[in-house]
Formats: C-alpha cells, structure tokens, sequence
C-alpha cells in the first residue's frame, strides 16, 4: 500500500512534469503546534495565548532570594551559581545567569502581550468586549513588566510590536519614558477590565489590579495626588479589606488571601519563591536567612515577626528565615505568588499624604498596617518623621516581597549609605543591574550601565 | 596562506622522503645464483595482452627464487625442479599461480588481469551512478571494510577519522554512543547545518539526534548521532561526495557534502560461514592535571591572604572544615574505571550464479569508565538477497536490516563542575549524608539516563534491461528509527538545600523515511564516444514524530521508573514534524576513447521546509576530465608516468538544512494556567526564505608512477556558499525564541588543498610495506555580510576572517606589581569593554588536518600503524584553568602565578573573594587571548597487528580461513603546548571539555568455514 502510494506519487509528479511538483512537498500542518494566523479565529485560543502571559510572568522564583541578597534582607552561605556575586552585590554582565533569566522572562512576557495587543489592533474585530478585556489584561501584565524592568535596568527598550526585525535593534529608552509608557498601558487597562475577576480567581487581572500597580507607578514617579486617588479607589472598593481593616496575618499569601489584589496560579499549590526560600527541616541550615538588620528593625512585639519569620536551630544557633509563604513543595494549603496586596496600597496612600502635607490621612493609613501588626499606634508626628516611620514600615511589612526593599532604597536615594557600611563591595553602579553582555552582542543599539564592561 | 605553505612545504618533504625510499629499492635486487638444470624464461603482459608490464615480480612458489621483468615483460629464473608454481605479481593487478612442467614446450606469456582493490580501479559511486576512480570526473574518497575492521570503534564514523582528505571528524564525546561530528570541507554556512547529508544503502538517514526533544534526555553524551545503530562491521564501504559533480544530483542537500554507506552484500558462490568477534578494554588516558592537596590549600590560604579576608566556614570550608590531609582524585574517581567490550558478528552468505545471500547477526556490549554499573549494547541482524533473471535482463536487490541498541549512562558529569572539585571535598558528612556545599558527583550517579534505539532499514532495487543500452531501475526504500528514552533525578541525588522531588522523564521519539527513486539509463556510441543519459525523479517523506512526559514526586525512588507511581505529572510535551522533497534529474556523460570525458547533471528540487513561492530551486554541474597518460606523445615520454588525469568541475548544490515548519509563526501548548491551556511562542514567522546555495569549483591532478607504486591526487577547491540561511540570533529582548530564520546575502568562502598520496614503499617476495598519507588545508573565510556592523553578528564575526572566530580582549600582561590580568585598550577609550575592546584572538577551525597511514606485510602477518593529525587552536573558557584562587582545583599551570610584586608571569594572583580587581578579571582572561592556545595533536589514532593461520594449517581445522587480531584504538596523543596540562585537544572545545575518545584494546579472531 505504502509502495503503492509512492509509485503513484512520482508517476504523477512526472506525468505533471517540472512545475507541478507542489503537491509532492505538501506536508501535513505541524499537529502540535498552533500557527500565529488562526490566534484570532477563537477567542478560546487568544485567551490561552494570554494565559501563556501569565504564566511566563512567574519569573520571581530565582528573583526574590537573589534581590533579598543583593539588598540587605538575605544573607547566604552558599557559593553555588549566581549566589556569591549577589551577595557581594557585584554581578557579571557577562556570566552571571540570575541577571539574565529575569530580563529573559519579563521580555518574553512582553513579547507575547505584545502579539496579542497587535493582533487584536489589526483585526476588524477591534471593538468586541471579550478582546478588548484581553488587550487589556496584556496591557496590564506588560506594564507589570516594564515597571520591573525599568526599577532593576534603569533605562530599557520600549518594545510595543511583536516585529522582532524592529525589537531586535531597539535601542535603551529614558526611564521617564518609560514610566510613560506603563501608566498609559496601565489607564488603558483600568478602562478595559472589569471590576470582578474574568474567572472569580484573582489569578487574572481585574480594573483594581491595574489602578493599584498605577498608584505604585505614580507613587515611583511623586505623583503624589495620583497616587493618594489611585489607591484610594482601591481600599475604598472594600474588596481587600474586613471591615475596613487588614485581615489576619496567616491568610495573607494563602490562594485565597482576601487582601491580594493580584496573584500569579500555580498548578502545584506552591510558590517558586516558598519553594527556594524555605529550608528543608527545622533543622538545616536554609539557603537563605534573614540579615540581622532586617531581624533588627521588627519592633519588639511586631506580630509579623511570629508569623511571617521562621527558624532553623542547627547547633545551637538560630537561623531566621522569611515564613510569609509556608508551603516548601506539599502541603494542606495552596498558595499563590501575591503580586499586589492592599496593605502595600494604605503605605503608598500614607507616603502620597504626607507628602501632600496630610499628615492625619497618612497616619491613619500608617496605623491600618501597624494595627495588624500589633504594634502601638502612632499619635502625630511631623513630616520627615512620619515620613521615615513609612519607609520603616515598609520595610518590615514588605520584606521578601517584590523586590520593594531594593527598589525603596532606590527611589529614596539612600542606597549608597545604607549599603556601603554593610558591603564592602559595594559600589554606586550596583544601583543599576548590568545589562546581560549576550543581549549586548545581539543588539548592537543596547549600551551598558555605567562602570560595567 | 600559511597553512597552506605549511601543508606544500610538508609534502615537499614528503615526496623527497619517498624518492629517497624509491632510489633504496632501486639499488636492492633480489639475490640470485643456485645450480640450475632449466631456465624458465617468459613474459608478463596485460590481461588484453597488448602491454607488457614493467617490474612485476615473479617467484617460485615456496622458494626464494625469483626474478623482476624487464623493460619488454621479460624474465628469466634458474631452477633445479622439472615441475614448478610459478607467483606472478604485480601492483596494480592480481596475482597468479601458475603449475609448470620443464622443459617448457612453447613461449610462456602470463596474462595478469586489473586488480580493482588498486586505488584508481576502484569502483565508486554517487548513488546514481557507478565509475571507477580512474574514470570518474567528480571527487570521491571510499574506504572500505578492510579498514573498518581494524578499528575497534563504537561508532562509524569515529572510523573515519583522519582517513579521507578534506574530511574532518571529530569526536564530541568519547563514552560509548557519544556524539561526532563530521564536516566536509569546511563551514559553508554562518548558522545552518553543516552536517554532511548521510545516506544508507540509498536512502537518506537522519542525521539529527533523537535525544533532543527534551533537555531532561541530554545525558552526559550530548545528542546521540542515530549513526550509532549501525554497526560498523556490517559496512562495506563508505564514500564521500565532496565536490560539484559528484553531489549535484544531491540538489539541495548536497552542499555539506554526502556520505554514502554501503553494507555487506553475499557474493560467494561457495557458502560461507564467517565469524568474527574479539574482547577488550578501553580507558580515559588523560586528565587535566591539577594541583594536590597541600599545593591547592597553600594556594586558597594565599588567595585569601591576597585578597585580606579571613578564611571562614562559610567562604572557605576547603580551609577550616574538611580534612586537610584526605584527598581524593577525582578524575580517576569517577571515569577511572575500565570498559569492557565484546563485539561478535556470524554470517552466511553464498549462493549461485543467479542469487546471492548474506544472512549476519552482530552483538556488541560495552562497559563504561564510569564508576556505576553502565553498559552499552547493541544487537541487530541483516538479511541481503541479490537475484539476477536467467535472462539477465531483470536484476532484483533486497535488504533488510534491524539493529536494537540499550545505553545506559548517567545524566551529567560537568567537567569543570565536578572533576575539579576541591582534593579534599568530602562526598558524606560525618553522618553518613552526601556533603553538598558544591556539587556531590557521587550522589549524582544515581541520576540516570536510559536511551533504547531500534532502527529499521529496508532497500530494495529493481532494474530491468529493456533493450540494448536501455535500462530502468526503480530504488525504493524505507526506514525508521525509534529512541525511548527515561532519564531520573532522585531527591537523594540532589542538594537538600534546594528542595528536592523526585522526578522522572519518559520520552519516545520516532522517525520515519520513505524514497521512490525510478530512474532510466540509456548507453549508445556515437562514433568514439561512449554517451551515457540517465533521468530519473526522486520523492523522499521523513515524519518524526514523539513525546516526552516528566513526572514528579515519587513517594518511593525504587518505584521511579513506573509513571503509576508519580504524585505529579509536571510537563508532558508531543513532537511532530513532517519533511517532504521531490525532485526531477539527468545526467549526461560522455567518454571519448577513454581519455576526455565530461559529465553534466541538473536537478530541480523542492522541499516543504521553504514557505510557499521558495520551495523549488535548480541545481546543476558540469565537469571535465582528461586522462593525459592515455596520450601517446606522453607515454613515449615519461615511460614513468603510469597514470595521469587533469579534472576540473564546477556547480551549484543547496543546502536546506533547517528545522521544519520555520516559515509559520506558532504556539505550542505545554502548560496550563487556571487549568485552561496556556499556548507559549514557539516559533516566529518569516515566510520569505529559501536555499542557502554553494557554488563549488574543483580542479584536480591524479598521478601514477611506475605502474602506480606511487600515486598523487592534488586537488584544490573553492566553495563558495551564499544566500545564507541564518538562524538569526535574536537578543532576548525581542522573546524568547534565540533566533529566527531569514536568508541573508552574506559569503561565506571554503578554499583548501588536498593532497593524498599512496605508495607501495617495498614489495619483496614476503614482505611489503604500503603507506598512505592525506593532508587537507583549510581556508574559511566570510567574505560578505552586509551591515555586519549593525547586525546582531557585529560582535561574532569579522569579514575576511573565519567563521569560528574567537574574539576577545588581548590579553596584554599580569601586572607586576598587583599581580591583576590586564587586557589591552583597543579603542584607546580609557575602559576595558566588551563592545569596544574585543578583537580576533584566534580561530577553532583546524589549518589542517590528515592523516598516515602505514600497512606491513610479512608472511602472514599484517601490521597497520594508523597516526591522524590536526594543526588548530583551542579555547579553554572555564575559569579554574587559568584564574586560581576560588573555591576548586585547578590546572597544574598555576603553580606560575604571580606571588609578589615583581613576578613577571601570565597567570594573575589569587583571588578568593568575589568584587576584589583580580576576581573581576577572571571573566575577562576567560574572555582573552590569555584561554586561546595551541591545540595541535597527533594521535596514535590505530594499531593493529594481524595473522592469518597458513592455509594447510586452517585445511587441518577445516577453516577456509582463520585470522587473528590485535588492535589498538586512540592509542596515545601528542601535543606540543604544555599549557593543556593533560587535556585532550580534540574535546576541548569553548567553555566545554568533554570526556575524550578512550584508549582501547581489543584481541579477536576471524574465521570462516
């Protein structure tokens, strides 16, 4: 049969002669692949594209331990991989894989959140509600990218085509650009999504996500009124709070925490980031631990210390370790990487007010997050205090989390003086990441950070 | 140019060398002189009985009396006896014996017919075609059995190895199964495959590893050439296809060349039953030879005195907490071990004047260095059936083969990560656990990694004689390769720091290629000249298609092997690919008298792997040549000159070596997300590429001397390769593809010599001595690439350099006076960076490469010396070897650092603690000049010695033949840079040193009955 079908293939291409051949090399469509072209004939395949978004955006795993180490919150005995020069806070551009993996996810993400933007731009559907909800869930997840990479890099590329003729050779953009950018992603996604969950799980974006990375953005940027608005129609939704208050400590990073605003699903029931960052047994010494300074800056009392901080007793001595999510690789609870919460939202609206000179607003925002804490409520204090009482709580109440130690540092301009002392290493080009030398070789148009080769 | 000066000067040596042998055997003649009765006089001449041959050897069969003939074929020899066996031999032709009766009664003329086992008798072919190396206008290099046998490879094309001019293989890998490449003339092309399109008994093999749908399936061999599944002694032969003429009926896959791969038919007429096994041994020979303990602690104490750092339990266990006296070496550790090998093969074959048969089986089992109970084994069987009609006008040829291989191995073994862990690191901690501060390699044995090939081969031929001159042959052919693939990471073989599961992959991949191939040849004269046409058209469909499934949280890690026993599935992954090729082509040659002949061939091909409007192309070439010795002004004049031909070719072949389906962008769905499918990019489109295209340009000089004891092949090429298809690399930035497809106007340029000789050095009447020699010198060079400078290649290549250009900083000096590595300021911008600074500090393409080869008989006994050469550079990128300091051995050569202020030396001081100058500067001498060396070698790549039993003594055994062997495979390696410290140069390639070939030694018999 087979011989069959061959000798009827040639005596048809030879009957047909020279110009007819193309029948003969017409191969069966790739059966397990989806071609780009049909994306937009289902809505069902465009929307596993963008769950595809989402889930390449699940780039924290490797992140958090190594941001944890590279600002003050980790400490680390290893010498395995990348760990040694995050520790010292003196990355290759060339060798150092940590570095890259990051930039790698978060361009990836934006490359597909890209497709779908063009895709649905391009086609005559433009318009339908179900596509302009994915734009803008892609918009949004592309902002999320963007806002890491502008924090970590400085100034990056603004890649909005999915052409990689053109991304290819893109050159750095202004980081003020690329704020732009995302708050201009981040509006158009507060007016594409809808206030409830597409799925009732907050493991995809809704219009309260969107507005609260906006509210950090501007927060970032001072924006001090915007900031104070945009977290304000968060909180005020009434959705991440009970009865206007934090809810308990223990359920925060549970897959059904109430006050997360925006989480990232696993199939597993644990996070990259519980299953890197917490120790075998009580017994060994973890990958990780907490400095001591970050152990320091808990005051006495601080609930937050007993729930979210663990330890390992080897030979006597304690090793504390960051316990927010609990579930190494099993366990009886399910938890979700929580990208945004609203105890992060009551700090930026309390930074936003001080700055806007509303010292009562901003304490009362400052006491919602202290209260669940267990700490003693502030009364008054004056602006550059109370401002510092933030960045403090901030500190102890968003350690290990998003990398927001390192980027506060940042944006407060006390990095080089809170870090020299502790580092020796340490120098001011450390504020930036390198930009990956293989990236440099490919795209002629990148240059690095300074003081890096 | 001057590794082509090298390789001309090399051979001026050669050829006075060999007139130096020639004018010692000119001087040396027989001695005579015995009390005679009768002279036996008479004359040699060529089977048609027109030549007289000059110098043939004539001896009397079980003496040592003899005689050469003389300028008319004459000789004479003295004898005593009335009744004699007359030996007649001569190079070139076969030997009789021949019963005598003295007095003679008439005048005695021995007639000695071609020998085609002589190199320019040789038959070759194109796999459309059939000539001899005398005749044949195009570049084909054979060997053959004889030589495969000797070498107790795994592989065959690690058989190849040095053998062939204009042929470099190398080895990636020398466990058992381990990967080799082999490349044709050079790299032609920037990004596609350069891999020479194999074809098996006429149907075209797949080259690609099936091992490669995963990474979980990448063990410590790397990607697993399908070429192993067939056995190497059941080759005949294997031909190269090197130049225009003869690949061009390859269309578009014949750039890289073409392998062809013959394997053993029945001929006999007799039934013969042969057996032939052997049992041996092989070995890793040479490791990197690192510091010992007491050096490697001094040197850590001084990194850290170096660098004022307290060594403490945490920065420095090698210091404070291992034993400082216990130490453990562990290249020898872990790849210590002696392989074990059997290999047997028992035949059949016979038949009568109309059918032949040939019904082999062959086993195979070979241990493994590593310290765990591994093997490779291999078994298969063949059946070969050849059928003439009475009337000899239908001719039928049928095979079928089935080999099954099982490979059992470990995942990795990381050259740098774990042979040069520290002497003193301790595998278990007090407790009895595995220690883990680095890697524990002795845990991570019990990572395993499984692969079972089956591989399928069928071929049948019909050919049919309708008329004089006018024929039809359809080939019809198919096989199909399955690998199974498991491979498993126990927890307990992993860090615990890390959080450890279980898991497991389970992996199947399968392919699948069909060839219909009718073709019709027609043979006429007209006039003087011998036409022969052929047309034909070839359709060929290759399917791969497979699945990977990996698995997770076994509760029990006896129970790994069982997917029942998973808690998780954690990626399950499906593979498909469908290739199909059609294509119509001709020939036509011509031969006039035997002295001018020309070929001509075109063929239009079209391949699925083009999006539409760029899948058919045309190819085409023609070629002369003129075998001057057959003029007779020339013979008149050089009466030496045996054989001379001038050839010259020129033609156009493709290249479409890429993956399939490139001109589709597309999603592949691995994963979910909310337990809805989620698609991730899996490719990105451009619809507009097609054939990267090579034009070959060939000139070639073939000479024979005294009746071709000495023979000459000259040959020079020029490839010159363009519209080249480029994976282009993409920066990440644009998503998370790597590359993507596009064609693009660059040159690439290949230009070489070739140069083979073979001489008979001696031919006494029991002992002779044959040698070979091949040299190939390369040029590789990109001669175009338009916007380099803002390409993604800017920082890759360079134009008018070639393509495997190491570029990096120029290491200037270690400093004396703080002992840092410091690097030259190309662009004289006061900082060292990598855009800026970077320029060519070497190649890792050999200048040239070849091999020598030298066959003594005496009596009964053969012995073969087989030496294989390359004259290149390496770069050896891991740190350890030239940065001292961190935690891990290093090379012995560090033991040169610098010390003080004032030490004038290259290797820079220690350093201990990451962020300090001369930490820093370890990635840069990585990236310098200071990695790139002098990688030349000479291998002691063969040995063997042979006997075969006389044959009263085999007749008493009733043996019709009976063969003993000993050989002997990469025996030794020599290289003149003491800086490699013991490493092998052949799998030191970049950033990785792999495991190099194995020293091997087999003892064997060969019977036949």
């Amino acid at each position: 049969m087979l011989l069959q079908s061959i000798f009827r293939q040639v005596v048809i291409c030879l009957i047909l002669g020279l110009t007819s051949c193309e029948q003969l090399i017409q191969t069966d469509p790739p059966k397990t692949l989806v071609s780009s072209e049909i994306l937009l004939s289902d809505p069902t395949l465009l929307e596993s594209a963008l769950l595809g978004c989402y889930y390449s955006l699940d780039f924290e795993g490797g992140f958090i331990p190594y941001i944890g180490l590279y600002a003050d919150e980790l400490s680390s005995s290893s010498s395995s991989s990348s760990i040694p020069e995050f520790s010292t806070s003196s990355l290759s551009a060339n060798t150092n894989t940590g570095n890259y993996a990051v930039w790698k996810s978060l361009y990836s993400v934006i490359y597909q959140t890209n497709v779908i933007i063009e895709k649905v731009a391009s086609s005559s559907t433009n318009g339908d509600p179900l596509l302009t909800q994915f734009v803008a869930e892609a918009k949004f997840l592309r902002a999320l990218c963007y806002f890491y990479l502008v924090n970590i890099w400085g100034d990056v590329p603004i890649l909005t085509t999915a052409d990689v003729g053109i991304t290819s050779r893109q050159p750095r953009d202004p980081v003020s650009a690329v704020y732009s950018q995302l708050i201009q992603d981040l509006l158009d996604a507060q007016d594409g999504l809808p206030t409830v969950y597409p799925t009732g799980k907050k493991t995809r974006a809704s219009r309260f996500a969107a507005t609260a990375l906006l509210a950090r953005a501007y927060l970032y940027t001072g924006l001090w009124e915007k900031a104070q608005a945009s977290a304000s129609l968060v909180i005020d939704s009434g959705l991440y709070t009970a009865a206007g208050k934090l809810p308990a400590l223990e359920k925060t990073f549970d897959a059904s925490s109430i006050e997360a605003i925006f989480q990232i699903w696993n199939a597993a029931g644990y996070t990259a980031v519980g299953n890197m960052l917490l120790p075998d047994s009580p017994t060994t010494v973890p990958t990780y631990y907490l400095s001591a300074g970050l152990l320091d800056a808990f005051e006495k009392g601080d609930l937050r210390k007993l729930s979210w901080v663990s330890a390992s007793v080897v030979n006597g001595r304690n090793y504390f370790f960051p316990f927010k999510y609990k579930v190494k690789n099993s366990g009886a609870v399910s938890e979700y990487s929580v990208m945004l919460r609203v105890s992060e939202q009551y700090l930026i609206r309390a930074q936003a007010r001080a700055n806007l000179n509303n010292l009562t607003g901003a304490i009362q925002d400052l006491n919602v997050v202290r209260e669940r804490g267990g700490l003693t409520m502030v009364s008054q204090a004056a602006k550059e205090p109370l401002l510092d009482a933030i960045a403090k709580e901030r500190r102890v109440e968003l350690f290990c989390e998003n990398a927001h130690r390192f980027f506060d540092l940042k944006r407060s301009g006390r990095i080089d003086a809170v870090m020299s002392p502790l580092k020796a290493t340490w120098q001011s080009k450390a504020a930036l990441f390198p930009i990956p030398l293989e990236e440099l070789r490919l795209n002629s148009a990148l240059k690095q950070n300074p003081s890096y080769n | 140019m001057k590794p082509l000066y090298c390789s001309l000067g090399v051979l001026c040596r050669y050829i006075a060398y060999l007139l130096f042998v020639y004018l010692l055997l000119c001087a040396w003649r027989p001695a005579r002189g015995q009390t005679t009765n009768y002279r036996l006089y008479g004359q040699v001449v060529s089977a048609d009985g027109e030549e007289p041959l000059i110098g043939a050897s004539v001896l009397l069969k079980g003496t040592t009396n003899g005689a050469t003939t003389d300028k008319s074929g004459h000789f004479a020899v003295l004898t005593s006896d009335n009744k004699v066996i007359l030996t007649v031999s001569f190079i070139g032709y076969r030997s009789i014996d021949t019963l005598l009766l003295l007095p003679l009664q008439s005048k005695l003329s021995l007639r000695l017919a071609q020998d085609p086992g002589m190199l320019e008798e040789v038959k070759v072919s194109t796999g459309y075609w059939e000539t001899s190396k005398r005749l044949s206008t195009g570049n084909i290099s054979k060997i053959t059995a004889d030589v495969i046998e000797k070498q107790p490879v795994t592989s065959v094309l690690a058989a190849l190895s040095g053998r062939m001019p204009g042929v470099f293989v190398q080895t990636e890998n020398g466990l058992p199964g381990g990967g080799i490449k082999v490349q044709i003339r050079g790299r032609g092309s920037i990004t596609a495959g350069t891999d020479p399109l194999y074809v098996v008994n006429g149907v075209p093999f797949i080259s690609t590893a099936l091992n490669t749908i995963s990474s979980n399936f990448q063990n410590i061999n790397g990607p697993v050439s399908p070429l192993n599944s067939i056995p190497p002694a059941d080759i005949e032969s294997i031909e190269v296809l090197k130049d225009a003429d003869a690949t061009a009926l390859y269309g578009s896959r014949g750039a890289n060349g073409v392998v062809l791969i013959r394997t053993k038919r029945g001929n006999a007429n007799k039934t013969e039953v042969s057996l032939n096994t052997y049992f041996g041994s092989s070995q890793v020979t040479s490791f990197l030879r690192t510091l010992a303990l007491p050096e490697y602690l001094a040197l850590r104490k001084e990194a850290f005195a170096n660098d004022a750092v307290e060594p403490t339990k945490v920065n420095a266990p090698d210091l404070t907490v291992w034993d400082p006296s216990l130490a453990t070496d562990w290249g020898k550790e872990l790849l210590g071990n002696k392989a074990h090998v059997t290999d047997t093969q028992l035949s059949v074959g016979g038949g009568s004047q109309h059918t032949h048969f040939r019904v082999g089986v062959n086993y195979r089992k070979e241990g493994s260095v590593l310290p765990a109970d591994h093997s490779y084994r291999r078994s298969g069987g063949q059946i070969n059936l050849d059928h003439k009609s009475s009337d000899e006008k239908l001719t039928l040829q049928a095979m079928a083969s089935f080999t099954a291989d099982q490979n059992n191995l470990i995942r990795s073994i990381d050259y740098a990560g774990t042979l040069l862990l520290p002497p003193n690191y301790p595998v278990y901690n007090p407790d009895g656990s595995y220690h883990w501060t680095l890697n524990n390699p002795i845990a991570m044995l019990g990572q395993k990694s499984e692969s079972r090939t089956q591989n399928l081969n069928t071929q049948t031929t019909f050919s049919y004689a309708i008329s004089k001159g006018f024929s039809m042959r359809v080939n019809l052919g198919y096989n199909q390769i399955q690998m199974k693939m498991y491979s498993s990471l126990p927890a307990s073989s992993q860090n615990p720091a890390n959080g450890p599961v279980s898991s497991a992959s389970f992996g199947n991949n399968a392919s699948q290629t069909m060839l219909a191939e009718p073709q019709i040849e027609y043979q006429t004269r007209w006039g003087k000249t011998k036409l022969t046409m052929l047309t034909g058209a070839s359709w060929q469909k290759m399917t791969t298609e497979g699945s990977a499934i990996t698995a997770r949280d076994f509760t029990n890690e006896q129970m790994m092997e069982n997917l029942g026993a998973a808690g998780t599935i954690s990626s399950k992954s499906t593979n498909f690919s469908s290739y199909k090729y059609a294509s119509l082509f001709g020939r036509l040659a011509a031969d006039h008298l035997g002295k001018y002949l020309l070929s001509a061939t075109f063929r239009r091909d079209g391949s699925s792997r083009f999006g539409p409007g760029n899948q058919f192309g045309n190819f085409g070439a023609i070629a002369a040549a003129w075998i001057f010795s057959e003029e007779n002004a020339l013979r008149n004049v050089l009466p030496a000159l045996s054989f001379g031909k001038l050839r010259a070719s020129y033609g156009i072949t493709g290249n479409d070596q890429i993956s399939n389906y490139q001109y589709l962008s597309s999603y592949a769905s691995y994963y979910a997300y909310e337990q809805m499918p989620a698609l991730s990019p899996a490719t990105v489109a451009n619809s507009r590429f097609g054939w990267e295209s090579t034009r070959k340009l060939e000139a070639g000089m073939n000479l024979g001397f005294l009746n071709s004891r000495l023979e000459v092949d000259v040959t020079y090429f020029s490839h010159k390769s363009d519209n080249q298809l480029i994976g282009y690399p993409l920066p990440y930035m644009s998503g998370p593809f790597g590359t993507y497809q596009a064609n693009f106007p660059g040159i690439v340029r290949n230009t070489g010599l070739e140069i083979e000789l073979n001489t008979l050095n001696i031919k006494g009447r029991n002992f002779s001595w044959k040698s070979g020699f091949n040299l190939t010198a390369l040029r590789n060079r990109l001669v175009e690439f338009p916007g380099l400078a803002s390409s993604s290649y800017a920082n890759i290549y360079e134009i008018g350099k070639d393509l495997s250009i190491i570029k990096g900083y120029r290491f200037t000096a270690v400093n004396p006076d703080n002992g840092t590595a410091q690097f030259e300021d190309t662009n004289q911008d006061g900082l060292l960076t990598f855009a800026g600074d970077r320029v060519g500090i070497g190649k890792s393409s050999p200048d040239f490469y070849g091999g020598f080869s030298n066959t003594f008989t005496y009596g009964g006994f053969q012995l073969d010396v087989f030496l294989q050469f390359v004259k290149q550079q390496v770069q050896i990128n891991p740190f350890p070897f030239l940065t001292p300091g961190a935690i891990g051995n290093v090379s012995d050569q560090v033991m040169g650092r610098w010390r003080q202020a004032g030490d004038l030396t290259t290797i820079q001081r220690a350093a201990a603690v990451a962020g300090t100058p001369a930490w820093t500067a370890r990635n840069n001498i990585a990236n310098s000049s200071a990695s790139v060396m002098d990688g030349s070698y000479i291998r002691g790549k063969n040995i063997s010695l042979s006997y075969t039993l006389p044959g009263a003594f085999c007749e008493k055994l009733k043996l019709t033949r009976c063969h003993l062997f000993v050989q002997g495979q990469n025996l030794f390696v020599l290289t003149f840079n003491s800086r490699l410290a013991g490493l092998d140069p052949e799998t030191v390639r970049g950033s990785a040193v792999t495991i190099p070939p194995m020293r091997s030694w087999a003892v064997g018999v060969n019977l036949s009955l």
